[in-house]
């Protein structure tokens, strides 16, 4: 009891009391912005399944299809397992919550597109399959440009234009808490 | 003296307002080709011929078109034919484009912009978010790819312009179960189905055997009941339209998949000669990109081209629409 009277210690717990309720606060806060801007990537701004998770789903999609098209003229190629892997990649990226994974996985399937579509040129396709070749690329180019313009990406900048300000930057230097992925 | 004075002062104010004019009308011209900037909504909205590559008869058709498709379904398909970007992204600067000018109706975001940039021998078309599904990346690459790129290359902008409006308009309107007219007979080089493979003969010879059929049920039937007495019946009307869907599904390789039932025309614009049949096709060059490089062309000056003016009538505005972007062009990727 006589240590609760000192006045001193007294001080210092009010102290850290207020620094602790600063720094909870500040990090629920914090928390709660970037759950809004994740809500965008995985559900749309309107809440209506136009977002980018449902855009990245397309473009494996594609990359999918276009395995398919490219195996009856080249096989396992090089190229054609690169691009399954990548697509299995974006798939298996899609199962976490993860947007860093979903990125980087997506980087790689335009990669692998982009060198299966080239190496498919002078595969001798037939007339058909080559019109499935240049509709399935634009389609997934297509998302790629939908993705670039998402408001998702309007959100994860604002969100990190306010985590780099005082004193949030300083909440986020000691919480899990990182800048949101910027989806280009 | 007072007089030379005077003279003297008119004379440096003329030449000031006649500097001032030029400064003023070279701002207004780089101002269109500011970075970022895309060009004013004309007073017809549904064409924008700043490069002066479409003629007043094209201009007039796409605006009438427009009319019947915006009472048909708020649609509205928007052309627009610029000399430069201004160092944007084809894509960018039509994203940009489409939204400031709310093309396509506001709930259906049913619009279509077809941006042709003549100098930078480039050309995009992006669809509303509302027809992202039924009019895809894939088929506005095919519509072009088979109704502009030869012309297009060739520098017969106008009649690329018509051929792929056209297209642009039927696929609209089929999109919305339309009976827009059309020439049924089948043309073109690509080897998508979006009908039944049966020509328009096939298709009348359908016709009157059903009606044929339909007749001699009602006959039998008034035979039966009323004897010869009575007079046959009037026959039903064929209302029954093309069927047959795409063979292309959603994901053509995977048979679980939903697939996507549709009917498209297959026309020919009526003042056009046929396209050659497909197996006389050249394939598909790769796609590279055309930044940098310009094949040759017919045009001999680009820049400057004069702002489109409304040579027809029809005002018309944006209907509120908007796009996510993407689409299809001529870029290498």
């Amino acid at each position: 009891m006589k240590l609760l009277e000192n006045k001193g210690l007294a001080l210092i717990i009010m102290i850290v009391l207020i620094i602790g309720g600063f720094w909870l606060g500040g990090y629920k806060s914090l928390a709660g912005l970037y759950d809004d801007v994740e809500k965008v990537f995985f559900t749309g701004e309107d809440g209506d399944g136009i977002c980018i998770e449902n855009d990245l789903s397309e473009r494996a999609e594609a990359a999918v299809n276009m395995v398919t098209v490219a195996r009856k003229y080249v096989g396992e190629s090089n190229e054609v397992r690169m691009l399954s892997d990548a697509a299995a990649a974006l798939t298996a990226a899609g199962k976490s919550s993860d947007i860093a994974d979903r990125l980087s996985a997506d980087n790689e399937l335009e990669t692998a597109m982009s060198a299966l579509y080239r190496s498919l040129e002078n595969a001798g396709l037939s007339e058909k399959d080559e019109t499935y070749r240049q509709r399935l690329y634009a389609d997934f180019n297509s998302r790629g440009d939908t993705i670039s313009h998402d408001p998702y990406n309007s959100y994860a900048q604002s969100f990190n234009r306010a985590l780099s300000r005082f004193p949030a930057n300083l909440i986020a230097a000691v919480t899990p808490i990182e800048q949101a992925v910027i989806f280009y | 003296m007072n007089y030379r004075q005077q003279n003297a002062n008119n004379m440096a104010v003329r030449m000031l307002l006649t500097v001032l004019m030029i400064i003023l009308s070279a701002a207004s011209v780089f101002t269109s080709y500011a970075w970022g900037g895309v060009i004013e909504k004309p007073a017809s909205f549904y064409v924008a011929d700043e490069a002066d590559v479409i003629s007043s008869g094209t201009e007039q058709y796409i605006i009438e078109k427009n009319a019947e498709l915006e009472s048909l379904c708020g649609g509205q398909i928007v052309v627009v034919a610029v000399d430069f970007l201004g160092g944007m992204n084809i894509e960018d600067y039509a994203y940009k484009l489409f939204n400031d000018w709310e093309i396509g109706d506001k709930d259906k975001d049913n619009g279509i912009l077809l941006l042709l940039a003549i100098g930078e021998e480039n050309y995009w078309c992006m669809q509303g978010k509302g027809l992202e599904r039924t009019l895809t990346a894939g088929d506005l690459d095919d519509i072009l790819w088979n109704y502009l790129e030869d012309d297009f290359a060739a520098g017969d902008y106008d009649s690329g312009v018509r051929s792929v409006f056209d297209a642009l308009y039927y696929s609209v309107a089929d999109i919305y179960g339309a009976s827009g007219e059309y020439d049924g007979s089948a043309g073109g080089s690509s080897d998508y189905d979006y009908t039944s493979a049966a020509s328009g003969f096939a298709r009348i010879i359908k016709m009157v055997l059903i009606v044929f059929l339909v007749l001699l049920v009602l006959l039998i039937i008034t035979s039966i009941f009323f004897g010869r007495k009575n007079k046959g019946s009037r026959g039903g009307g064929f209302s029954g339209s093309d069927d047959g869907g795409s063979q292309y599904d959603r994901s053509p390789f995977d048979s679980s998949r939903r697939s996507r039932n549709r009917t498209r025309p297959i026309f020919i614009p009526t003042s056009r000669p046929s396209r050659p049949s497909g197996s006389s096709r050249s394939s598909r060059p790769s796609r590279t990109t055309v930044s940098g490089s310009r094949p040759g062309s017919s045009r001999s000056t680009f820049g400057g081209g004069s702002r489109s003016s409304s040579r027809g009538s029809g005002m018309g505005r944006g209907g509120g629409g908007s796009s996510r972007g993407g689409g299809a062009g001529r870029r290498g990727r």
